[in-house]
């Protein structure tokens, strides 16, 4: 990135927080601030503001290329030390990066493109809002979810009781989430909660009950190849099994089938479908319901996690906050895109590149000059793809 | 709660609110001859939890109830004087160990679980569903207290079952609903016992000013007396043939911090053991000295032992030096005889060889 690349980005970052509505977090003035300027790798960390004043200007005068605050809130959020900041609690924030949900080859080789990543990760979202609501009782109110500006989302959890979670606790929560350490058999659950309890009493033995249903109420609705093609997709199981599992489906109604389900797991004993070792396929419906393994790093206390309605200096784009409801219509490339698409200015592209924003599909070519939308040539720029040419002109 | 309930549980918000009440200050608890009784209880509390790992509840009579309660602020002014946090981590045990023990005695008490989870700031609701009710009854039968059904906020449990070992402790195979863990009676009564020890060690070691302890040195010389006693009894290692004065930095070191009742990483603890066993050391004396540890389960203790030693057809060997230093638990200090080896057990035999020719140069 040549200086006026970083002189240009820099105006137009300041001039996005001259006008924008900027949100500031509960209790900001006891967390840590860290900002990363254009042109440099370095955060410059441990700073502390006392007004949503002080924040706003130093934004709109320094127009960093990355703004984050800690999670965390301190007594001194502005010690230089962890050990001295006093450390008070932290919001629960989950991070859902397509990084760790997606294979990071097929991101790397451009196998996938920017829309379907996006994609998937809002799946992951999905999954996680329906764990926090139902299991974890969290009030759709005290969440937030975040668009992180690139290839993820945010979720926090701003409530008192979880601040004071510690690193351990939080783990817990996190491999609840990924069904890490799940003993499928729940052979350690305590025998008092017998009976019926888990049909209703939730836990992943209520979700594991729920996915063998919808599994094999979804195999019976399939004709006998696709069913047999469907069986077949799970480790372990060959086409000789598969057939058995279909027809002994075939005999049964989905009531019938519901109480064999929960006659099984009521066992806590490995029955089998003649044929399938019903824990495959239980280990199956696992696989769907759980989230990522690494997906949500939420485990650690200190992290400093993005301002939303900054802006991410990678893209260019808004650091968006979104309800529940808006989480589901919402189009980064539409909704989260700060610059305008009238105005033009003039870039020299280093490398070939393409992005479709606001509904209109840019590309460059290598060492092309194109006459670009600022918000296009803001996009080409965060991402090192292109420089300014003519600084002097501006936005025409 | 009735006073005579909260003398079992005098480390409540409610017992120092009783305190208060009836009006006794700091200064007529150390040096009042009324209070007498009850500074001779708190140190009580204190020895007897050094001693024997509880603190001694028996049976307190009706005009005793003021200083039984009275003695618990006190005991935790010796125990702060004193300043030692292994001290506070072993009476905080004790005293939980303690209330665990009485409030599993009474514990149909539906009344008393709910007040105590009030005042130690747990939420519990009675019910696993809507099958049972607050009280058990399931229809026309009552159920067992251990197996009736409660449920606890997760946030609370997930702070009180951190220590908790074994994988039905995880969070994950757990029944969670509506921001609820369901737990049985049971597992409530342990989720109790590790909100009473937090409770216990919360600031514990306290700030005590100077003259106080100055003036109840007469209690803090005789725990200390018994400190010194039971600690060296702890420390040394009686064993024929068995020299610890030989046994190099690291594993003196990861001695020390067990013994201290301190937890040690596994890596640590199959360096220590597999390191006694191979210098002869017996399992059953082994097993002794993970008595202290705060996880302590004797029968756990002896399979590892005895897998180590060989149970299972390997016999281990302890870790060289360079094993150590990839666990981090090489504590090399300027020590010349471990410039000398690349193992332990090198360290020992030459140790040893040491003491023995300087004993018999001084004869």
């Amino acid at each position: 990135m040549n200086y006026d690349t970083v002189r240009f980005l820099r105006r137009m970052f300041a001039s996005y927080y001259k006008r924008a509505g900027l949100s500031m977090p509960r209790d900001f003035w006891m967390r840590e601030w860290g900002f990363i300027p254009f042109g440099v790798k370095m955060m410059s960390r441990h700073r502390a503001f006392r007004s949503a004043a002080e924040i706003r200007s130093f934004l709109r005068e320094n127009a960093p290329a990355h703004v984050f605050f800690s999670s965390a809130i301190y007594e001194r959020p502005s010690a230089a030390n962890m050990a001295d900041k006093g450390w008070r609690g932290a919001d629960l924030i989950f991070d859902l990066d397509a990084d760790h949900i997606i294979d990071a080859d097929h991101i790397i080789r451009g196998e996938i493109s920017y829309d379907k990543m996006l994609e998937r990760v809002k799946v992951e979202t999905a999954k996680l809002m329906d764990f926090l609501v139902a299991d974890f009782g969290i009030d759709e109110r005290d969440i937030e979810i975040v668009f992180s500006g690139a290839r993820g989302y945010h979720v926090h959890v701003c409530r008192d009781d979880v601040r004071a979670l510690r690193n351990k606790e939080r783990r817990e929560i996190v491999d609840y989430l990924s069904a890490s350490g799940l003993d499928s058999e729940f052979r350690s659950v305590d025998p008092g909660i017998g009976s019926e309890a888990w049909r209703h009493g939730g836990g992943w033995r209520r979700r594991i009950f729920r996915g063998l249903m919808d599994f094999f109420r979804e195999i019976k609705r399939m004709d006998r190849d696709d069913a047999v093609k469907a069986l077949c997709r799970i480790d372990g199981v060959g086409v000789k099994s598969a057939m058995k599992v279909v027809e002994f489906m075939a005999k049964m109604d989905d009531d019938a089938i519901e109480e064999w389900v929960a006659r099984c797991m009521l066992d806590n004993r490995l029955r089998w479908i003649p044929g399938v070792h019903c824990r495959l396929i239980q280990d199956h419906a696992v696989s769907l319901r759980s989230m990522k393994p690494d997906a949500p790093v939420t485990s650690d206390i200190h992290r400093l996690i993005r301002m939303p309605t900054s802006l991410h200096g990678k893209t260019g784009l808004i650091v968006k906050p979104l309800s529940v409801k808006e989480l589901d219509d919402f189009e980064p490339l539409e909704d989260a895109v700060a610059f305008s698409s009238d105005r033009t200015v003039r870039v020299k592209a280093l490398k070939r590149n393409a992005v479709r924003m606001k509904g209109h599909e840019y590309a460059v070519e290598d060492g092309e000059e194109a006459e670009l939308p600022v918000c296009a040539a803001v996009y080409f720029m965060c991402r090192g793809v292109a420089e300014i040419c003519d600084a002097a002109r501006g936005v025409g | 709660m009735e006073v005579e309930v909260l003398c079992f549980f005098p480390f409540l918000r409610k017992s120092s609110d009783y305190i208060k009440e009836i009006g006794v200050s700091l200064d007529d608890l150390i040096y009042s001859a009324a209070f007498e009784r009850a500074r001779d209880r708190g140190c009580e509390r204190v020895i007897s939890a050094i001693k024997t790992g509880e603190v001694s509840s028996h049976h307190v009579l009706a005009k005793d109830v003021d200083m039984e309660i009275l003695s618990y602020p006190f005991a935790r002014i010796l125990v702060s004087c004193i300043g030692d946090t292994h001290l506070a981590r072993r009476y905080a045990r004790a005293e939980a160990k303690t209330a665990y023990k009485i409030l599993s005695a009474s514990i149909a008490d539906e009344t008393l679980l709910h007040a105590l989870a009030e005042d130690l700031g747990v939420t519990v609701l009675c019910g696993g569903t809507s099958h049972t009710s607050c009280d058990g009854v399931v229809g026309a039968a009552k159920l067992d207290f251990g197996v009736r059904m409660y449920r606890i906020h997760f946030t609370d449990y997930l702070r009180l079952a951190s220590e908790l070992r074994g994988s039905k402790w995880r969070l994950v195979n757990r029944m969670l609903h509506e921001g609820f863990v369901m737990v049985s009676g049971n597992d409530l009564l342990q989720l109790f016992h590790e909100a009473f020890y937090d409770r216990v060690r919360e600031n514990l070691p306290i700030e005590v000013p100077g003259d106080i302890c100055d003036a109840v040195r007469k209690y803090t010389d005789e725990i200390r007396q018994v400190l010194s006693v039971n600690t060296r009894e702890d420390r040394s290692i009686a064993c024929d043939g068995i020299s610890q004065s030989a046994f190099p930095p690291c594993i003196s070191y990861l001695l020390k911090r067990l013994m201290g009742g301190e937890e040690i990483s596994h890596s640590a603890r199959f360096a220590l053991t597999s390191f006694l066993l191979n210098i002869g050391m017996r399992t059953e004396d082994i097993i002794r000295l993970y008595e202290k540890a705060p996880d302590f389960d004797a029968e756990k203790t002896r399979y590892q032992i005895e897998h180590i030693a060989g149970s299972r057809g390997t016999k281990y060997t302890a870790p060289s030096c360079r094993t150590m230093r990839t666990y981090g638990i090489c504590v090399r200090e300027n020590d010349e005889l471990c410039e000398k080896v690349a193992h332990p057990l090198g360290y020992y035999a030459l140790a040893k060889e040491k003491e023995k020719s300087e004993k018999r140069r001084n004869m």
